[in-house]
Order: structure tokens, then sequence, then C-alpha cells
């Protein structure tokens, strides 16, 4: 019996200079707040370089809002479902994606630039113990899992059709 | 004044601690999300805000 509403709000993409989407949201939540316009809540994720969404009831509002605004290159045309722009919103910790034999190059610290291989991942310190590939000796390294970037996936499993090569 | 957002419950503030419930800040956060109607807003109801605002998306 008790069926969930559906949004009233929809949630619109609106295309802005690469670098300005934090100064283009500021922009926009004045001036909606300023004319009284009815925007519900405007989003700015850094990873989307280029983009900000913009949640009302209807595109003219959001047109309304962001016409004149520096920075603003135009409105996306159509809809953003919300289960895409949800990912942006409910950040899952990057310590999650790792596993080990991951290979993985450090963005941070002295061993920047480095590709290294996760041979433990310690989820509640959110820190991976990495042993780099370009060292000559083995050298594990503890390092928080947000400086580094994944490279490549491990293989889950090697399957050995015929001859297994030495 | 540099900008921080709160461990808690994101807030972006430039004050010494937390305006809404007081914990630490933290200067490392990335994203952002402005809520102008709590109530209305779906973005709001997803990341469990309550209040109008301005609000870090990822705070480490």
């Amino acid at each position: 019996m008790s069926e969930q509403t559906p949004p009233t709000t929809s949630i619109f993409a609106v295309r802005t200079t690469a670098g300005q989407e934090k100064n283009v949201a500021t922009l926009i939540a004045a001036r909606a707040e300023r004319n009284r316009l009815p925007i519900k809540a405007v989003l700015a994720p850094e990873v989307l370089k280029g983009y900000v969404f913009v949640e009302a009831e209807g595109p003219h509002f959001v047109e309304e809002t962001i016409a004149g605004i520096r920075h603003v290159r135009s409105r996306v045309p159509g809809i953003v479902s919300f289960s895409e722009v949800e990912r942006y919103m409910v950040v899952k910790p990057l310590i999650e994606e790792f596993d080990v034999d991951d290979v993985v190059e450090v963005i941070s610290g002295p061993f920047k630039g480095m590709r290294a291989k996760i041979t433990r991942s310690d989820i509640t310190k959110g820190e991976v113990v990495l042993e780099l590939l370009e060292a000559t000796f083995t050298l594990p390294i503890t390092v928080h899992a947000d400086y580094v970037r994944i490279v490549q996936k491990a293989k889950k499993e090697k399957r050995n059709f015929g001859k297994e090569s030495d | 004044m540099k900008v921080k957002a709160c461990r808690e419950c994101r807030t972006i503030t430039t004050k010494p601690v937390c305006p809404k419930c007081k914990a630490a800040l933290s200067d490392d956060f990335s994203g952002l999300a402005i809520v102008m109607d709590a109530e209305g807003s779906e973005i709001a109801k997803v990341m469990k805000i309550t209040e109008k605002g301005r609000y870090a998306l990822r705070v480490r």
C-alpha cells in the first residue's frame, strides 16, 4: 500500500569551464537565493571536470539561473538520471577497490610516479602495503590508499589452457 | 581564512570548529554540494543532509 512517491525534482547537468566548477556552483546558488528561484541543490563533484549538477523542478528554472553566469557554457539537454549522479554523492572509500597483486602508481610523496604492486591492504586504517616494481630489492612501503592510483587490476585466477609456461 | 570541512557532517566552514556538530575539521576534502532546500532535495536525502548549507562530498 505504501508506495514511494516519485521525486518532484530532476537533476540537470550544466557545462562549465574546466576548473571553475566550484565557482559556478557558488554563483548558481547565490543567484537562486537572491532571485528566489526554486533550485534545490547544486553539486560539483571534483572527479567530473567541466560539469555541475543542478537539482530543480524544471529545466526553465535552471536556464533562468545560469543565464549570464561567468564560466557557464550551456545546459546539457535532457535530464540526468539519479543513479548516475548518486555515485558522485556516496563516495566509496578507494581502499575497497584495491586487491592484492593490483599494480598501482604512487601519486604523492617521495615515491611519486613509481609503480608498485599491492601486497596487503588494511581497510580499517585505509592503508596499502606496496612493493615497488622499480626498486632493485624488495622494499615494502605503507601508503595511504588516497595516494595511489590503480594502473592494472590483478587477474582473478589463472586459467591453464593447454601447456603451462615456466 | 582557510576553508575546512567537518569530518562528521561534512559542512564546509572557515571557523575553527564545526558550527553544527562541533567536531574536528579537515582541510583535505573534495567536491562541493550546496543544499538550498534540504526537505525538497533528493540529493540532500541521499547525502543524509537535513539543513541547508555547503557540504563536501569527500572528507579525509
